[in-house]
Order: C-alpha cells, then sequence, then structure tokens
C-alpha cells in the first residue's frame, strides 16, 4: 500500500466521526457536510503539515473545529438550525431512547454555548481523552474539564434528569440486560 | 464562575447515552460518495477505478 494510500484510508475511516461531530456543532447536515469538506480539502492541501505516526483523526477535528469557529464568528446566529430539518432527515431507531427524548436532547445540547458543547462531544461521544479534546480546542486540560461539567449539569438542568426519577424501571432493566449481554458476548 | 453542582452517575450516564445515540446516528450513515471523490485524488493514478459517483 502507498503512503498516500494509507493517508486516504485513515481519512476515510475518520469521515464519519468528523461529520457527526461537524452536525453536532452547526445542526444542519447540508451545512455540516461543505464544512466537512472544506476541512478535507484543507487537510489535503496541508498534508506535509501533518506530523506521521500522531492521531490524524484529532488533527482533522482540529482544522474542521478551527474552519467552524472562524465560520461561525462570522456568521453568528444563522447557524442554528430552528426548523429541526436535520433532524427530519435522520431515521432514528429508538433502542435506548425514545425519538422525543433524542429531540429534546437534540434541541438542549443545541441551546449551549458552543465551546462547552464541542467540549462535550469531543469527550463524551467522539471518544477523545481529555488531553486529545483540550489539543483540538487549544485549551488547558481543565478547561475542557469545567466545561464538560458545566455542560452536562446544563444539560441535566434543562431536561430535568435527576438521578432515579427519571430512570424507569424498565430502562435500568434495560442498561442492566444490556451490558450483560455484552459481557457475555465479549 | 458558578459552581457546577456535583452530578450523579446516573445522571451522567443518562446524558451519555444520549448523545451517543445521537452521534451514532450519522456514524452508521458511512461516507458518504463526495468525500470518497475528494479523497480518491490521494490514490496512485494506476489504482483510480474511474468509477465517478455524483456526490450527493
Amino acid at each position: 500500500m502507498s503512503p498516500n494510500r494509507n493517508i486516504r484510508e485513515v481519512m476515510l475511516a475518520a469521515v464519519p466521526s468528523l461529520r457527526a461531530f461537524a452536525i453536532s456543532l452547526c445542526g444542519n447536515v447540508d451545512r455540516a457536510d461543505d464544512l466537512v469538506q472544506e476541512a478535507l480539502l484543507r487537510a489535503l492541501a496541508n498534508l506535509s503539515s501533518f506530523e506521521p505516526g500522531t492521531n490524524m483523526s484529532a488533527w482533522l477535528f482540529t482544522i474542521l473545529r478551527n474552519l467552524f469557529r472562524s465560520e461561525y464568528r462570522k456568521r453568528r446566529r444563522e447557524v442554528e438550525d430552528v426548523d429541526g430539518s436535520y433532524a427530519e432527515q435522520l431515521t432514528f431507531s429508538p433502542e435506548q431512547s425514545t425519538r422525543l427524548e433524542i429531540n429534546e436532547f437534540r434541541e438542549a445540547l443545541k441551546s449551549l454555548p458552543t465551546e462547552q458543547r464541542e467540549a462535550l462531544i469531543l469527550v463524551g461521544a467522539s471518544g477523545f481523552s481529555y488531553e486529545e479534546a483540550a489539543r483540538i480546542c487549544g485549551c488547558a486540560v481543565g478547561t475542557i474539564k469545567s466545561r464538560v461539567n458545566r455542560a452536562r449539569g446544563r444539560l441535566a438542568e434543562i431536561l430535568s434528569i435527576e438521578d432515579t426519577s427519571d430512570f424507569g424501571p424498565d430502562q435500568e432493566t434495560r442498561a442492566v440486560v444490556n451490558s450483560d449481554l455484552l459481557t457475555r458476548r465479549s | 464562575m458558578k459552581p457546577v453542582a456535583k452530578l450523579g452517575t446516573e445522571v451522567k450516564a443518562k446524558i451519555g447515552q444520549q448523545l451517543r445515540d445521537i452521534y451514532e446516528e450519522t456514524v452508521k450513515q458511512g461516507v458518504p460518495e463526495r468525500f470518497v471523490d475528494i479523497l480518491r485524488g490521494l490514490d496512485d493514478p494506476s489504482d483510480d477505478e474511474g468509477s465517478k459517483n455524483e456526490p450527493k
């Protein structure tokens, strides 16, 4: 496999997660895909500045995040997907959460300040460590931790999520069953 | 800065689950063709199968 081919594979593998991050950031699929495209083109044009052996995915996330931030500063509030058009484009099979819960969660997520939202997504969904997220966002690890905490606290507040009360017995059972299945499968 | 109330593990788990549900919904869609096309340029010319699909 040629080096370029290898880079292509690694980049391709990062695209689904990159899209998910972009959609969570800007709340609109079409705009998110444009952002991903721009990030990939910029990455290709600057491949020489990528340090081999470092995390390609984190590098791409950094590029996309910086593009989003510079664009966001320009466009400010029109970024929000007021009609929830991207929610409609998704078919969702509710396994863990109900459709309603998901829509409410999406709305709540949108209401977070951008820096809290990106920190929460990077750590809570993209699977980056606090250290990696800090590098991607160009801030201190402590800052990321505090943003993630504030994001969680705010979401819990908006969605009135509390310990036990919002955890119905069937959900709890399901969680136990699921983890049990996972344990057995592995 | 306003201090943040300590959140219980159940609250964190619930938020984490919904966050991942939303995220996975997109991840499951894979790689749209337009991005495959963009990255095709990285292949050796000899590898090019020449199958140009319209980007979505």
